[in-house]
């Protein structure tokens, strides 16, 4: 490590940690500045994110003034900079918030629960039965036996919960079935995830002409938001990571083991199922209309006990302010890399992540070696 | 002394498991406060399910248990976890927790509805990790440790708990001879006025050396309890584990167990 290299990371620690004298003024410190930063950079790139787009840039006081304007306009005629702002980049910018901020949360409270630093939102079977039955309905019409109108907005997104929701449960039954330890929580969401994965292969070559929208949603994107499927995705999300947060302290108690966790008071087995299946229901909500957003639920937990340490009254606030943010950023980078072609946002997310990723394994790395 | 309550009294302990495995029969003993005391007997003889049944890990199947006079039967898991605290036999592999933050932990009983630990909960697990000797590592993650590290690690946590008995696991069986006799120094320098360390292990003369008392058992039944010099006897050695031993007196007075060869043809 050379002496700049050293000196950096000596004042990025004293800023983090502010003068404490004792660990727990310094982790508060650490708090602080975590809702600070992570309040200054969202709304930042919030602002970007209505100012940004491959259409038109303008300015954040354009951008905000057309914002509020047509909040207050109430359905009347819109100027086509208030169409623009509040009916198409804002819900994105939302949505985009959401969906990083919950599969960082759901990643980081599936890390610890399971205690594997590989696990991500996905782990549980939830993507691939997501991605099961939304592609019976996107290729094949799949109306739930006709209880939904086809045409409905929600009916992707709703048969993309219901399946998440039917493989988590499945894995769940499997992995308690098998004794409920970590490595059957892992075993049962890897073939629950096959079997799910194998029908959407079978599915998929049959869906003909389909096959492009299949794939547009299975890599994931945020085109297509609206204010309704925003709200739908943020009310959730902000519920269900308001409410794990609660249960930080029990997440630093059962990285110590099950037995550990049992004799300090814990019920582990009914935290570990609530966790799971909250951390389920949030991520089934995720994939709901933006399809699967890889690498951010694993790496944005990660980043935090990087760059916070790995108490989880930290990694999870942490995880709140840097999932949104990075998602937002991912997004931006997606619409205007190649001008006129949107990639897709899990591409983006592992291009940008992998670097700063690798960057942090390589100093930090050594926490996990065991 | 008899009629001081006992620290830990168990009163018939029965525990057969649900698939009919009948771990420990009609275990009654009593041992009193600020003692170390260790728990012996072979693989299978019971010893893992008592102590699991005195943190209330398992529900035994009848008898009692009672701590300064108490039945912890009806008490709830973090009043137990305020008076009996475990030390594990191996340490799960966990990721992302320093060793000080593995430390506080200890302290999770009493936390109740705070947020962060208080002044004292630091200064307690300062004073402790400097009492084990790993107050530079307090910064290092646990799995980076050496096994003798990290043992001291997990009985500082325990340590933390402030109970009034720790319940130890086989803290040396991963252990070298010098880090063997370092934590059961550690464990001893622990023992105070108003708590007792139960310790199961294998290595008699490592108990004999170092314990105050000695609960012996054999096939979930009670051997003996006493002080090592007058319970541990060949006979006693060959009637649990079906070994010939010598015991002896080494100069410093201290016994020692020397096993015979065996025969492995029946």
């Amino acid at each position: 490590m050379s002496d700049e290299e050293r000196s950096f990371r000596a004042s990025a620690k004293r800023f983090l940690d502010g003068g404490g004298d004792t660990h727990m003024q310094r982790k508060r410190h650490r708090m602080k500045m975590i809702v600070l930063l992570g309040t200054v950079l969202s709304v930042i790139m919030f602002l970007a994110m209505l100012c940004i787009g491959p259409t038109k840039i303008v300015d954040p006081i354009t951008a905000l003034t057309s914002l509020f304007s047509a909040i207050g306009k109430d359905g009347s005629v819109m100027s086509p900079d208030e169409i623009l702002i509040y009916s198409s980049r804002t819900p994105r910018a939302i949505a985009a918030l959401a969906v990083g901020l919950g599969l960082s949360v759901a990643g980081a409270a599936y890390q610890a629960v399971i205690r594997n630093p590989l696990v991500d939102p996905y782990i549980m079977g939830v993507s691939s039965g997501a991605g099961t039955l939304a592609i019976a309905v996107i290729a094949f019409d799949f109306t739930f036996f006709g209880l939904m109108s086809a045409y409905s907005i929600y009916l992707i997104a709703v048969a993309a919960i219901v399946g998440g929701l039917v493989a988590f449960l499945l894995t769940m039954a499997l992995a308690l079935r098998a004794g409920g330890t970590t490595n059957a929580y892992v075993l049962s969401g890897v073939v629950i995830g096959l079997v799910f994965g194998a029908a959407q292969t079978i599915m998929i070559v049959f869906s003909g002409n389909k096959v492009s929208n299949v794939m547009l949603w299975l890599f994931g994107s945020f085109s297509n938001i609206t204010w309704e499927k925003a709200i739908f995705i943020l009310i959730p999300v902000i519920i269900i990571s308001l409410f794990i947060f609660r249960y930080a302290k029990e997440m630093n108690l059962v990285l110590l083991g099950e037995g550990q966790a049992r004799q300090m008071g814990l019920n582990v087995k009914r935290f570990n199922a609530m966790i799971l299946t909250l951390a389920s229901i949030m991520t089934a909500f995720c994939v709901a209309f933006c399809g699967i957003i890889g690498f951010v639920g694993l790496v944005v937990p990660h980043l935090c006990r990087m760059l916070f340490g790995g108490d989880h009254r930290l990694v999870l606030p942490g995880s709140i302010a840097l999932g949104g943010v990075l998602m937002m950023a991912a997004d931006l980078a997606a619409r205007m890399i190649i001008p006129g072609n949107e990639l897709p946002v899990g591409a983006i997310t592992t291009l940008i992540g992998v670097p700063v990723f690798a960057y942090l394994l390589f100093i930090r790395g050594k926490m996990y070696n065991g | 002394m008899d009629d001081e309550v006992p620290l830990l009294e168990i009163r018939h302990l029965d525990k057969i498991y649900e698939n009919g495995y009948h771990a420990d029969r009609d275990v009654s003993f009593s041992i009193p406060s600020g003692k170390l005391v260790g728990l012996i007997g072979p693989n299978g003889c019971g010893k893992t399910t008592m102590m699991r049944c005195i943190n209330k890990m398992h529900m035994l199947t009848s008898g009692d248990i009672l701590i300064d006079g108490e039945s912890v039967i009806p008490k709830t898991p973090t009043e137990v976890a305020k008076l009996v605290s475990n030390v594990p036999a191996e340490m799960t592999a966990s990721f992302g927790l320093t060793v000080f933050e593995t430390v506080m932990l200890g302290r999770y009983p009493y936390l109740q509805n705070m947020w962060w630990e208080t002044d004292e909960d630091e200064t307690l697990v300062e004073e402790t990790l400097e009492k084990f000797g790993v107050h530079h590592l307090q910064d290092r993650a646990l799995n980076m440790l050496s096994s003798g590290e990290q043992q001291r690690v997990l009985i500082a946590k325990a340590y933390v708990q402030e109970p009034r008995l720790m319940l130890v696991d086989e803290p040396t069986s991963h252990l070298d001879m010098k880090f063997k006799l370092e934590v059961m120094e550690y464990l001893k320098a622990m023992v105070k006025k108003d708590m007792t360390i139960l310790v199961a292990e294998h290595d008699i003369s490592l108990m004999a050396r170092y314990c105050d008392l000695c609960v012996i058992m054999k096939k979930g039944e009670l051997v003996a309890v006493g002080e090592p010099k007058k319970v541990i006897t060949p006979e006693l050695i060959k009637d649990v584990y079906g070994v010939e031993a010598s015991v002896g007196i080494d100069s410093e007075g201290d016994l020692y167990v020397l096993p015979k060869r065996v025969s492995i043809t029946q």
